[in-house]
């Protein structure tokens, strides 16, 4: 019987139904109240609360019981509807929907200080009628003959780098990782296997200086919302869930977890930096829409190409000029030229090389008599550890070969690229081959080979490709990489991710490669040295320009380390 | 040409620069010479004030989007021309400012320019640094805003204006 189950699709592979608004109408009036697995909390059964925000936003509420109440928004008419309630310590938070709308409320009251955050959301407000979008509302719960206080909850940069592992109360496990100001990254452990790490914008608001409010929609994927208040210290969290799953169910209920601290990883902003990072005002000096936010759409800039554009395809640019990626690569090596070697990989691949010159290779696959000249570059990681990749003329799928050849160990290890998946014509797959060096001098081990690794599971490292363009990488999980981009003052900004794959070279030195899958279907392989804290690469990537290898290279710093592996084994 | 006699020149800020000759002048020369020097120098005083007025304006729209209020202080606004790359022009250094008897003047002045150039290319990084409003290089160097200015209906404008290496 099968313990894990995987998705027949990944979710980025998924092609979610484009939702009507009636459709959603439809499924929202279905929905009287949210679900919950626990109890709900009756805190609020019996009391009153207006909630004043500071734009302007007012919401009055009557508190029937547990699950019922009356709402009404500014002036308007009160409403009855069901509700759902949970409460950590003295935080509660509350949702409902409102009748008749494709709208609702996710409201957090500290009764501590009297503090309150309203999110709004609503459906149909993106061309994905499913993508909830939501407003954050800061105000506070106003109170007869009170002055209203002074402080309020507020984005903050103070969750940036933490991570957890949540198990919720319906048994949802997730691994959940917030390395940026406005973007996350989730694994789901049980609702998908935990093969893949995914992102999504994300808010976070600081309540008080142990308890934050997260809060996550999954644009580009079936655009549901999950939002919860946690505790840092405890590690616990209540929770609301908002939006349609694949098959187009409405998932709508509050939850409560708890979870494990993974860690902490480093943040690069100035000492005494802790403000969010700032929402760019738009250019024309117009306020920022009702709901605005950052989102990566990679799937709408039309980079994917037909089978045919494919095939028509003549173009290469093979090791051409350097690129933004490449500011900080590493010498070309000469420490190939003039060796003659066979690479047998255990797959039965055999390839014979010359090494003509310092860019200049000659190879055929063993047992061809006809030699093919390739332009290649390479460079020396460690000492007798050269990386070098080329394209292979010739094959059907404009196939190149990205190997790590260690000359002291007789070890080689091919990332064989190829272009077009099942679903993008032009998108990167790739394949690793493991396999020894055959040349005069060396005797290859018969057994022992490089091999998959999860050393690099759950750290964090940034990378420095020039000047303005710094990333970093997160190794989500043994099989997903992602990557965050910073800002101007050295915050954690975009975020996404892809499929990965992680090779242990030597101790301290790993060959990984990562899919822009569904992204922009660039393979980019590095491999890494964690003592020069460099590493050399090569991206491979076909769009309408033509078919690309280039070099990669940047400048490592460590960022940290989140505790995971151990969610990702398999166990009895 | 007789810089003297064509020009009036000022080294330094204008305080400093007016206020020594003016305070001299006036102990010593007979009174319908000093009242037509004093009347110069203010009219020289105003001038410099104008000039340099338009030099800091121009450092402090050169990096905003207000392109109109940019080309406001030119005379003709065809000849606005910004780098784009420009995020910051602070004037820091004294400067020189030129006038001729022709209604036209030159100036010079010292500044550090903050610049951010576009980082170029396609890759998944860059566009995504470009989505979230990144993407640049930035750099400070230090250079001359060098102007060109004339004078129409006794309103100082930029005819030409620049940023020298």
């Amino acid at each position: 019987m099968q313990t894990i189950r995987y998705p027949r699709e990944q979710m980025h592979r998924i092609a979610y139904t484009k939702l009507t608004e009636r459709q959603i109408a439809d499924k929202l009036a279905a929905a009287s109240a949210p679900a919950s697995a626990s109890p709900l909390s009756d805190a609020l059964a019996g009391k009153t609360l207006e909630i004043v925000t500071d734009d302007g936003l007012r919401l009055r509420y009557r508190f029937a019981s547990a699950s019922r109440l009356s709402v009404a928004e500014n002036d308007g008419r009160a409403v009855d509807v069901g509700y759902g309630a949970l409460v950590l310590d003295h935080v509660a938070l509350f949702t409902h929907l409102v009748p008749g709308t494709q709208r609702g409320y996710h409201v957090v009251v500290d009764e501590r200080s009297g503090l309150a955050t309203v999110f709004e959301v609503w459906f149909s407000g993106f061309t994905d009628n499913r993508e909830v979008q939501r407003e954050v509302h800061f105000g506070y719960v106003a109170e007869p003959g009170k002055a209203a206080p002074e402080a309020r909850h507020s984005l903050t940069n103070r969750v940036e780098g933490k991570g957890f592992y949540w198990k919720q109360d319906n048994g949802i496990e997730t691994l959940e990782f917030y390395p940026s100001t406005f973007y996350s990254n989730f694994v789901e452990l049980s609702r998908l296997g935990g093969e893949l790490g995914f992102c999504a914008p994300s808010d976070y608001v600081k309540i008080d200086d142990e308890r934050y409010v997260y809060s996550r929609v999954e644009c580009e994927f079936s655009g549901v919302q999950t939002l919860y208040v946690f505790d840092l210290n405890r590690a616990e969290q209540i929770g609301v869930r908002l939006g349609f799953d694949a098959s187009d169910a409405l998932e709508y209920y509050v939850f409560k977890g708890s979870g494990e601290w993974l860690g902490q990883l480093a943040q690069f902003e100035r000492f005494g930096d802790t403000a969010a990072t700032p929402m760019p005002a738009p250019a024309n000096g117009q306020p920022l829409a009702k709901g605005a936010r950052r989102v990566y759409r990679p799937m709408r800039s039309g980079w994917t190409m037909s089978k045919e554009e494919v095939a028509a395809l003549t173009e290469k640019n093979v090791f051409g000029p350097p690129s933004a990626m490449a500011g900080n690569r590493s010498p070309i090596s000469d420490y190939l030229v003039g060796k003659e070697l066979t690479l047998k990989f255990d797959n039965g691949v055999a390839v014979d090389y010359r090494f003509d010159a310092i860019q200049s290779l000659r190879w055929r696959h063993r047992g061809d008599s006809r030699w093919n000249e390739e332009r290649y570059e390479s460079w020396e990681s460690a000492p007798g550890v050269v990386m070098f990749g080329h394209l292979v003329t010739g094959a059907p799928k404009l196939d190149c070969y990205k190997l790590v050849a260690d000359f002291a160990h007789g070890l080689v290890t091919c990332i064989h690229g190829t272009i077009g998946s099942e679903y993008i014509a032009n998108e990167a797959q790739a394949e690793t081959w493991f396999g020894v060096i055959e040349m005069e001098g060396i005797t290859p081990p018969k057994y022992r080979r490089h091999h998959f690794t999860d050393d690099l599971v759950g750290r964090a490292i940034t990378w420095n490709y020039s000047p303005g363009l710094t990333s970093m990488h997160l190794y989500t999980t043994p099989h997903s990489l992602s990557w965050i981009i910073f800002g101007e003052s050295g915050a954690g900004g975009m975020e996404w991710s892809g499929p990965a794959s992680y090779v242990k070279i030597r101790d301290e030195l790993y060959l990984a490669y990562w899919l822009e899958e569904a992204c922009n279907g660039t393979l980019g392989t590095i491999l890494v040295n964690l003592r020069t804290m460099h590493d050399c690469g090569i991206g491979y990537h076909c769009g309408r320009d033509g078919l690309r290898l280039s070099a990669m290279g940047a400048h490592a710093r460590h960022a940290g380390r989140f505790d995971v592996a151990k969610y990702y084994r398999l166990k009895a | 040409m007789n810089r003297k006699t064509t020009r009036r020149s000022f080294f330094g800020r204008a305080g400093a620069a007016l206020a020594a000759p003016f305070a001299a002048t006036a102990a010593f020369a007979g009174e319908i010479e000093g009242r037509s020097f004093v009347a110069g120098g203010r009219a020289a005083f105003d001038d410099a004030s104008a000039i340099r007025l338009l030099q800091h304006r121009y450092a402090r729209l050169a990096s905003t989007p207000d392109r109109a209020a940019l080309a406001a202080l030119f005379d003709d606004p065809a000849h606005v021309a910004v780098d784009q790359r420009v995020r910051s022009v602070l004037i820091d250094g004294d400067d020189r400012i030129e006038v001729s008897k022709n209604g036209t003047a030159t100036a010079r002045v010292p500044c550090t320019v903050t610049t951010l150039t576009p980082i170029e290319g396609s890759d998944t990084l860059v566009e995504m640094a470009r989505l979230q409003g990144d993407g640049f290089v930035s750099s400070r160097a230090r250079r001359v805003l060098r102007g060109a200015f004339v004078k129409r209906d006794g309103v100082w404008k930029i005819a030409a204006m620049e940023l020298e290496a």
